[in-house]
């Protein structure tokens, strides 16, 4: 049927309209009339007709885009870059005195607010890996493997000290709540390649017991852009949607029925209030039922030799480990799911820092390097993005037996998706506090335009008006590294 | 500075003016000058014009300016102050104030003319009149009838591509007319050469070459170039200039010659039109083909560039719904087929017959399909193809041999077929340019300088070979004296 934004419908309406009308309906009809103005009408053209995916809200890419698809591993609560991929021999020789004032004094502290401040060093040795010689800690040995495919990014910075606003920050380029997050802009603006699964998909694993800070739903939602665009929590336990299938007695062709119909009411209902969510509502209703058959599909392991699944270290699909969440990634990739986000909480090591972090990097370092690896054996890494860390790093100075928050400095890795491989963008200072402006330095403003530049989009002209004025992911910062683009 | 005396006399010679038709009783409405209202502007005038003089003298003194250019207007300069201190000191005598001011104004025009030729260029007043005016003044446009019109057949890679840049970007300041810094950009001798602060450019290296890194900085950025108010590089003229850095910089050669990556090729398409060699479809026209057959088949069309006709073509989510007969309905718009998906589709070899015009594709995924050798000697005359994904197809070492024809290819994926490593290291071998081994090969010899030479942060003395032990775990740090509570933020 037709979209009630539809310019002539809206004209028929506004002559129809008598004063009564007008004096009985008053607030809610003028302000649905105003609405339906002000929003751009191919946001809300059905243009899902017969099983067609929104294709975004720009015609064409700002210039020629290297990625398609991005998975997003995403380590909350903060991994330790001295003891990852950030080498400082410097640091450890002068672990246990006191940390130079000269590098803290005026800086932000979290915890370690009015305490003394001794230098830690790092008890994992590095090593240098492949032809490209990045130097990695030993405790990642697969990553160790594929350095040579990663972008390893060391002068990442933030502002937020604190997790919520720093996932806040990560996501939404904000600590405003309310702001749509980078998934949702990238559907906003490119859509998915596929109708039958949400175009914007979270994972969420956990472990140990201890390293964990919880992760609110508010990071995946899409903010001020309409809500169809927002991220879709899969279960990691179990099917990745539970109660897919249809209820006892009720058969397919009776669902699409009752889908119909429910979408004709809220047709009725939509020509009257002019509220664009409830076009979310129907295109929801739809992905739900085009799920019902795509979800057991995506579910289905048999199809995945054994070898596929000792690559990851997978021993069930969904036991709720982040190597079952990672294949489940793969899949979604293959099925055209544009962004995938997998949460893996419990980086978080205030204390015990040595045995906490060598349990997650177990849980975690095989299924990464894996994933990297079977893209690229599909031929799919070249156009998907694969993004590898957390919110913000540790403090070079000790807390007890670990680390506190740290936001002048921490590392990431990029891989595929037109990135350039085996290469170290930016570094830090001589103990790992902070990240030398040498060009190279790499805010989360500049990751967010980075990563838009890999899909073709110039961050500065994918926006939205909101309150007035335009909006955007990035904001009023950013900076494309057109060093890393390959 | 220089133009507060320019504007004070200006009023005051309209005063004047005005003043004098006043006595006419139509106009009496109009100003009139009076004595001491006359001796305040004038000795303005004349304190600003020296002091303008002076500032001017200053500047000129730095040697940025073209030399002849700045005398003349150094000279006209003083005289215009010099005359302005006549005019204060003639100003009671009517006579000789009726007959000075006028002269003056002329003379400060004169000097005016003569400080926009050094600030804008030597033709600024007159590349601006309309043609037929400028052409009584003796002015000829820069390019000369007789060259036939620049095509990207014919197009030379400095003169026709980089040129342009510097000269509609760089010119106003670094050019003839003006040389900041000592640099000027206008010819290559002179771009090699450098300024004051010495070269500018070093080819093949982006990260010592002041010139790109500066127009790199942010923009807020003191030493961005160029410089705040001044019209900035497009975002174009950037992947130019850094591509043509990369590959060298060399001056001299035509385009057509040249290995050109996709994103400089599109810019090229829409800056170098025209060309036999490079029969690029119409956008328009391809625009309008693709309306609607994308959800005609159920398959995604999207275009590739916000310029240029390039398409990408998504048939992977219509997954066994898309044979032979939907591919062959693609025909209209296969010219401009850049990237193809057809991973998971019932297409079989007869199918790709229908791809024959797609000259220009760079990516296509056949993974997963029924295809098999016979297909892949479809792909011969493909010269674009840069990436080809076989996984899980019938493929054999045979089909692989054929794709020697392939020049550009890159990224070849076999996981899952039947193909032999050999035949991919054959395939492989002669696909390779011997020239670009030599080079790397000269370049590890440098790598191997550098290492000796211990410039790489936290090496530790070892060598940076892959066989290479890694650094052994330190000795655990000794336990930290405070008691470990369990944290809970």
């Amino acid at each position: 049927m037709n979209s009630p934004f539809d310019p002539a419908i809206v004209r028929r309406r506004q002559l129809e309209w008598s004063r009564r009308t007008f004096l009985g309906k008053s607030a809610q009809a003028l302000g649905a009339l105003a609405l339906g103005s002000l929003i751009n009408p191919r946001l809300l053209a059905a243009a899902e007709k017969a099983g067609q995916p929104w294709t975004g809200i720009l015609g064409s890419p700002h210039f020629r885009p290297r990625a398609k698809r991005i998975i997003h591993l995403y380590m909350a609560g903060g991994p330790s870059h001295l003891d990852l991929f950030d080498y400082k021999p410097e640091l450890n020789r002068i672990h246990g005195q006191p940390f130079p004032a000269s590098f803290t004094n005026g800086q932000q502290l979290a915890q370690l607010q009015n305490t003394k401040l001794l230098a830690r060093g790092s008890s994992f040795g590095f090593s240098r890996c492949g032809l490209s010689g990045q130097m990695i800690s030993n405790l990642l040995p697969y990553t160790q493997q594929i350095a040579d495919d990663l972008c390893i990014v060391r002068s990442m910075h933030t502002e937020q000290i604190n997790h919520d606003p720093a996932h806040a920050f990560m996501n939404t380029g904000s600590i405003i709540k309310g702001r749509p997050s980078m998934g949702s802009w990238l559907l906003y603006g490119l859509g998915a390649e596929t109708a039958n699964l949400p175009g914007f998909i979270v994972l969420m694993s956990r472990g140990p017991s201890g390293g964990e800070q919880p992760v609110s739903a508010r990071q995946w939602s899409a903010g001020f852009l309409p809500s169809r665009f927002q991220g879709v929590q899969f279960q990691s336990r179990g099917l990745p949607v539970h109660y897919v299938g249809n209820p006892d007695g009720v058969c397919q062709s009776m669902q699409r029925q009752v889908i119909d119909e429910i979408a004709r009411l809220n047709g009725f209902h939509e020509e009257e209030t002019l509220d664009p969510e409830i076009q979310t509502q129907v295109a929801q209703y739809e992905l739900a039922f085009k799920m019902q058959t795509s979800v057991p599909d995506l579910a289905d392991l048999s199809s995945e030799p054994a070898a596929i699944r000792e690559m990851y270290g997978v021993k069930e699909l969904g036991d709720g480990s982040f190597a079952s969440n990672c294949l489940l990634a793969r899949r979604l990739a293959e099925r055209g799911v544009r962004f995938i986000q997998l949460y893996h909480r419990g980086w978080d090591q205030h204390g015990n820092l040595d045995t906490d972090i060598r349990d997650v990097c177990q849980r975690v370092d095989q299924a990464s390097a894996a994933l990297v690896k079977d893209l690229k054996q599909r031929g799919m890494l070249d156009d998907t993005l694969i993004l590898w860390g957390g919110e913000f790093g540790r403090t070079p100075m000790g807390q007890g037996s670990g680390r506190d928050h740290h936001i002048n400095a921490f590392s990431m890795w990029l891989a595929g998706g037109g990135i350039r491989g085996g290469l170290s963008w930016g570094s830090t200072d001589e103990l790992g506090y902070r990240y030398l402006e040498d060009g190279q330095e790499m805010h989360v403003h500049d990751l967010h335009a980075t990563m838009l530049a890999t899909f073709g989009i110039d961050h500065e002209k994918l926006i939205y008006r909101f309150q007035g004025r335009d909006f955007r992911l990035t904001d009023v910062h950013g900076r494309v590294a057109r060093g890393i683009l390959a | 500075m220089v133009h507060l005396p320019i504007g004070i006399f200006l009023l005051l010679a309209a005063w004047e003016v005005a003043g004098s038709l006043a006595r006419s009783r139509r106009l009496a409405w109009l100003p009139t000058l009076g004595d001491s209202q006359r001796t305040f502007i004038l000795v303005l005038g004349a304190a600003a014009a020296l002091l303008a003089a002076a500032l001017g003298w200053l500047l000129g003194g730095r040697g940025d300016y073209d030399a002849t250019l700045v005398e003349q207007h150094q000279w006209l300069g003083f005289a215009t102050a010099g005359a302005a201190m006549l005019l204060l000191a003639f100003r009671r005598s009517a006579v000789l104030y009726r007959v000075s001011l006028p002269l003056f104004v002329v003379l400060l025009a004169i000097a005016a003319h003569w400080g926009g030729k050094l600030t804008h260029g030597t033709d600024y007043f007159v590349s601006s009149l309309p043609p037929v005016i400028a052409r009584l003044f003796g002015y000829q446009p820069a390019i000369p009838a007789k060259k036939p019109a620049v095509t990207f057949d014919n197009a030379l890679v400095f003169e026709n591509v980089v040129q342009p840049i510097l000269k509609e970007r760089c010119e106003s300041c670094h050019g003839s007319a003006s040389t900041k810094g000592g640099l000027r950009l206008d010819s290559w001798a002179a771009l090699a050469k450098g300024g004051k602060h010495g070269p500018v450019l070093k080819p093949g290296d982006w990260a010592a070459s002041p010139l790109l890194r500066r127009i790199d900085l942010p923009a807020e950025a003191k030493e961005h170039m160029p410089p705040k108010g001044k019209p900035q590089l497009a975002n174009d003229d950037l992947t130019l200039l850094d591509w043509w850095v990369a590959i060298g910089g060399p001056h001299a050669g035509p385009v057509a010659a040249l290995d050109l990556p996709p994103a400089v090729e599109d810019v090229l398409t829409v800056r170098l039109p025209g060309g036999a060699a490079r029969a690029v479809p119409d956008r328009a026209a391809t625009l309008q083909a693709a309306a609607g057959l994308g959800h005609q088949l159920g398959i995604l069309i999207r275009p590739l560039t916000p310029d240029g006709p390039w398409l990408e073509v998504n048939a992977r989510l219509a997954g066994k719904a898309f044979d032979d007969a939907a591919l062959a309905r693609l025909a209209p718009i296969a010219p401009a087929i850049q990237w193809l998906d057809l991973g998971t589709t019932a297409v079989t070899d007869a199918g790709l017959e229908a791809l024959a015009p797609t000259r220009g594709m760079q990516r296509l995924h056949l993974d997963q399909t029924a295809i098999t050798d016979a297909g892949l000697a479809r792909l011969a005359g493909f010269k674009q193809l840069h990436y080809l994904n076989l996984r899980s197809t019938a493929v054999t070492d045979k089909g692989v041999a054929t794709l020697r024809t392939l020049p550009r290819l890159r990224a070849l994926y076999l996981w899952q077929t039947a193909v032999s490593p050999a035949a991919v290291k054959a395939l492989g071998d002669s696909l390779v340019d011997p020239r670009r081994i030599e080079r790397w090969k000269s370049q590890e010899a440098e790598i191997d300088r550098l290492i000796a030479a211990e410039h790489f942060e936290g090496n530790t003395g070892e060598s940076l070979r892959p066989e290479s032990k890694p650094v052994p775990d330190p000795t655990p740090p000794p336990a930290s004296p405070a008691p470990d509570k369990k944290q809970t933020p």
